[in-house]
């Protein structure tokens, strides 16, 4: 075969391929499996825990390891990650996630309140009663920042000559 | 009215730097600096504006806006109120209090501009302070650094005449000759800005500053430290003082409402004589 036949074969593979119709042509795309949920971070529950740790400095690998002893197995950069993106979504929304309110809690919220037994000794840091976290929040707040109700501004008249 | 349009009004500054002054005491006065780039001494300013406040028995009132630092707080923690600024609602404190007292003194963060600015638009600050009689002065560091000169633009450009500003040299941290061939000089120019130059303060008495303060577990204040540091280290902070201060004197108009009663002995500067040796 010389090269030319070469040539000629390689061309004709070529317009076959191009007039298969559309439907046989493998898809880029899969398609989700049917009655599949869109997407959710499995980190959705701890948003509360990770917010309450960072705020108390603590780094993102000591998150991580503690939300994968709790049975979630992440990495310390799944953690900033989500962290992160939690937050640019809080700054497009305008307001933040009120704690214990975003996606993935308000359901443990609603679960609390259906189910109160199952959460009491639960070693999964997300199940802990919301009245802790808030409290846990609330004091992370007052150790770390000043809270926002408030804001009186302190004045002060020294007299003339004092050694500020 | 929005904080970004700039206003065509002429300019009316009241005070004791105002030959048309009619006698009446001039706007309160914000002081702050909302530049963003750090270590370029924002804090150091403000605590020598403290000072100068204690010595000439002013009103005033101080607020920390660094949360991340807290320089001014741990300088003062008797006197500063921290507040620190993270979002727009941050700003409403301050507009609460404006024209309650003659000075109001911010420590903004750095890395801030934008977000400040936007706050001050949503809140339309500007009217606000007009309607409390209070007026807004912007220090502007000569950093030679771009992104500090683009916040510096952003400032000037945003504000325009609705501010005074005040230019501040400070050789300890940069040499200003790029800010100053840049276009800024001229913008700040059209608004009369005043120039202040900072003094440069030895490495040696910073570092007995340092260990003085590690000593004593707390951030120590130029005047705190005086009665702990050698001789030479205090007359040097005491000169420091001195000049700012009277140069503060010499700017009162845009820092306070009224001139001060109690000001600072001025010294003759001791001058450096030049002798052509060929004509000995």
């Amino acid at each position: 075969m010389t090269s030319g036949d070469h040539r000629l074969q390689s061309r004709a593979r070529s317009v076959d391929k191009r007039r298969q119709p559309l439907t046989t042509r493998k898809r880029h795309k899969l398609q989700p499996p049917p009655g599949a949920k869109p997407f959710a971070s499995a980190l959705w529950p701890y948003l509360t825990l990770i917010t309450h740790r960072r705020l108390m400095r603590a780094t993102w690998s000591e998150i991580a390891e503690e939300i994968s002893a709790a049975g979630t197995p992440v990495t310390r950069q799944g953690v900033h990650v989500f962290f992160k993106r939690c937050k640019q979504r809080e700054k497009r929304r305008g307001s933040s996630y009120a704690l214990g309110t975003e996606p993935a809690n308000a359901g443990f919220a609603a679960r609390l309140g259906a189910e109160p037994s199952q959460q009491k000794g639960s070693p999964d840091p997300s199940v802990q009663s919301m009245t802790a976290i808030d409290e846990m929040i609330a004091h992370a707040q007052e150790t770390t920042r000043i809270a926002k109700h408030q804001p009186n501004i302190k004045t002060h008249k020294p007299k003339p000559d004092a050694q500020l | 009215m929005s904080t970004t349009s700039t206003s065509s009004r002429p300019r009316v500054r009241k005070g004791p730097g105002n030959p048309d002054d009619d006698g009446k005491p001039g706007p309160n006065r914000i002081i702050c600096s909302l530049q963003s780039t750090g270590r370029i001494g924002k804090s150091t300013v403000a605590q020598a504006l403290i000072s100068w406040f204690g010595f000439a028995g002013v009103e005033f009132a101080a607020v920390d806006a660094d949360g991340e630092h807290q320089t001014l707080s741990r300088w003062y923690p008797e006197f500063v109120t921290k507040l620190p600024f993270r979002e727009t609602d941050d700003l409403l404190p301050i507009l609460n209090q404006t024209g309650s007292m003659p000075a109001m003194l911010i420590d903004y963060p750095a890395q801030s501009t934008q977000s400040l600015l936007g706050a001050f638009a949503h809140f339309q600050a500007f009217d606000f302070f007009e309607s409390k009689n209070t007026r807004l002065t912007s220090l502007i560091f000569a950093s030679d650094e771009r992104p500090s000169m683009a916040s510096a633009a952003e400032i000037i450009t945003t504000f325009g005449s609705r501010s005074d500003y005040i230019i501040l040299k400070n050789p300890a941290r940069f040499q200003s000759e790029i800010f100053m061939h840049s276009q800024l000089p001229k913008m700040l120019a059209e608004y009369s800005a005043r120039t202040i130059e900072i003094g440069r303060i030895t490495r040696t008495t910073l570092d007995h500053l340092d260990a003085e303060s590690a000593k004593a577990k707390k951030a120590l204040t130029f005047r705190e430290a005086e009665k702990l540091l050698p001789a030479g280290s205090v007359i040097e902070l005491q000169s420091w003082r001195n000049r700012l201060f009277a140069q503060f004197e010499d700017i009162c108009d845009l820092l306070l409402p009224a001139e001060v009663s109690k000001r600072v002995e001025r010294p003759e500067s001791l001058t450096t004589a030049k002798v052509d040796p060929y004509s000995l």
